[in-house]
């Protein structure tokens, strides 16, 4: 068995790491928002990256959310009948979209850099630590968030239209975040805290720029980051407690057949 | 062996699938047309679907209680989709899962060439050979073929033919089919008949030839099913009806629904 799941797990890895779909949301946000961030806008980089980096990842797990979804009928297959140990399948799945998170974490980040050099707004004062651990945190988060969403999503919903709708919720919930959270709770709302930490990062805990993200005028470092750790740990919890619809109808096939 | 009780499937609160009773002993087919109900009721003993009541046991487990471990393989498309997956890979994946040989499995899987490197991308008959391929490989005690001879070439129905026939002798195998012609190659075969979501039979397959269905209930009917709200018998050859070896395909019945 685990000859299957090391063998899925290079396959996705690669698909999705190569993939031209992850490729080109990289480049097209990445060049989009680093042109609107550095000419018309200019916000301070720090801002821009945390939303750039934050809306490719939200927009990335709508893709894993699909793929729990659409494959669903196999890991029931392949649960039931071969064997296979649904948690590592989903742990599969979990850890290449942490693996792609990081991955392209840089391209976009160049891609920020070279267009405010150019616009002469570049001005670095990052602390490494924790936009490396920022990063890896925010593509832990939103890799569980992807997984639950998808699994919630089996068997429950069977309107045709559906489907065409699931690859947004990710990214609908995002928006719905930044606007509707007040500014004492934003270090407590993991996908605000994400945006937060990656904000924060580059200016040593202290954010003197207008923020999209309502939040107070100082932040503690460890608050976004207990809050996302803790929110991963329930998602991935509560995911491992809803492999049991993996087992139930698929709404793509039931989509397809009614 | 699968057998069958009181099994109902409804989606949308409409009865798709009623089995009362029906045990698969043998190898057999199930015939029926289009819509008739072969591939959910496929998909229900596999657990896509999951039935509203009833229940289903292989070879003396219940698929839904029980371990199910190597029971049972399936072609049905939705087995196989596994997002981000290249061919080549899916075949590895499965013929480790299913402990396949896959030496064997990629032999006759080049009998197609596809241009394509995904499953979803493959042409109808790509994928029913592809998926048929990997079901009939895997190491299980049944394995369930939904219309496996659909939209192939001549050449690859007379190959997999052959292969069916082959691992018929290993383990049971379950096929659903709506062409009456290709009957005459499972001539010792179980055949079931399936209408409006509710199976009928057996009989033994070689006999539909000699046989012809007539309108009403025949008191000296093999076996009578309802079409259409229709109901219909199937006798031995005397004239009064269609004969089953005129019609190559059972959805040929459907234009046929008054059948006098």
């Amino acid at each position: 068995m685990a000859n299957t799941l090391s063998i899925y797990f290079n396959s996705i890895l690669r698909s999705t790491i190569l993939s031209r779909a992850m490729i080109f949301a990289a480049l097209g946000f990445g060049l989009l928002f680093s042109t609107i961030g550095a000419y018309a806008a200019k916000g301070p980089l720090p801002m821009w990256f945390s939303f750039t980096y934050v809306v490719f990842l939200f927009t990335a797990i709508g893709g894993l959310e699909r793929q729990v979804i659409v494959g669903s009928g196999a890991y029931n297959y392949l649960i039931k009948y071969a064997g296979i140990n649904p948690i590592k399948l989903i742990l599969a799945l979990f850890v290449t979209y942490v693996i792609m998170s990081i991955v392209f974490a840089p391209l976009i980040l160049i891609l920020l850099f070279i267009m405010y050099y150019t616009a002469g707004n570049l001005i670095l004062s990052i602390n490494v630590a924790i936009l490396s651990s920022a990063i890896v945190l925010s593509s832990v988060f939103t890799s569980a968030l992807g997984i639950i969403l998808g699994l919630i999503m089996i068997g429950r919903l069977i309107i045709s239209k559906i489907p065409i709708f699931i690859f947004y919720i990710p990214t609908i919930l995002f928006f719905v975040s930044i606007f509707a959270t007040p500014p004492s709770a934003s270090m407590y709302n993991p996908i605000t805290a994400m945006e937060i930490l990656l904000a924060i990062s580059w200016e040593k805990g202290v954010m003197p720029y207008p923020y999209m993200v309502p939040m107070s005028s100082h932040v503690n470092v460890m608050i976004p980051v207990i809050t996302i750790l803790v929110s991963s740990a329930i998602l991935l919890l509560i995911s491992a407690l809803l492999l049991k619809r993996v087992r139930e109808v698929n709404i793509y096939d039931v989509a397809m057949n009614f | 062996m699968i057998s069958i009780k009181d099994l109902k499937v409804v989606f949308n609160d409409r009865v798709v699938l009623s089995v009362p009773n029906a045990i698969f002993n043998n190898n057999s087919i199930i015939l029926g047309p289009n819509g008739s109900g072969k591939t959910t009721l496929l998909k229900t003993i596999v657990g896509f679907y999951k039935q509203s009541q009833g229940t289903i046991e292989v070879d003396g487990v219940d698929i839904n209680r029980a371990p199910t471990l190597r029971l049972l393989s399936t072609n049905i498309e939705t087995a196989y989709i596994l997002p981000g997956t290249r061919l080549e890979d899916l075949v590895k994946i499965y013929c480790s899962a299913f402990n396949c040989n896959i030496k064997e499995a990629q032999q006759l899987l080049s009998y197609i060439k596809p241009k394509a490197k995904e499953l979803w991308k493959l042409s109808t008959g790509e994928k029913k050979w592809f998926t048929t391929i990997l079901a009939l490989y895997a190491d299980t005690k049944v394995t369930l073929l939904d219309e496996p001879f659909e939209d192939l070439d001549p050449g690859l129905v007379r190959k997999l033919v052959e292969e069916i026939h082959k691992f018929s002798r290993l383990k049971q195998i379950v096929l659903t089919l709506h062409s009456v012609y290709l009957l005459k190659e499972f001539n010792d075969w179980d055949l079931f008949f399936i209408f409006d979501g509710v199976v009928y039979g057996s009989i033994k397959s070689q006999e539909v030839f000699n046989m012809e269905i007539v309108a009403g209930s025949d008191p000296a009917s093999i076996l009578t099913f309802k079409f259409h709200g229709e109901e219909y018998s199937l006798v031995k050859n005397g004239g009064k009806g269609i004969p089953i070896r005129e019609i190559s395909d059972i959805a040929q019945l459907y234009a046929r629904s008054k059948l006098g």
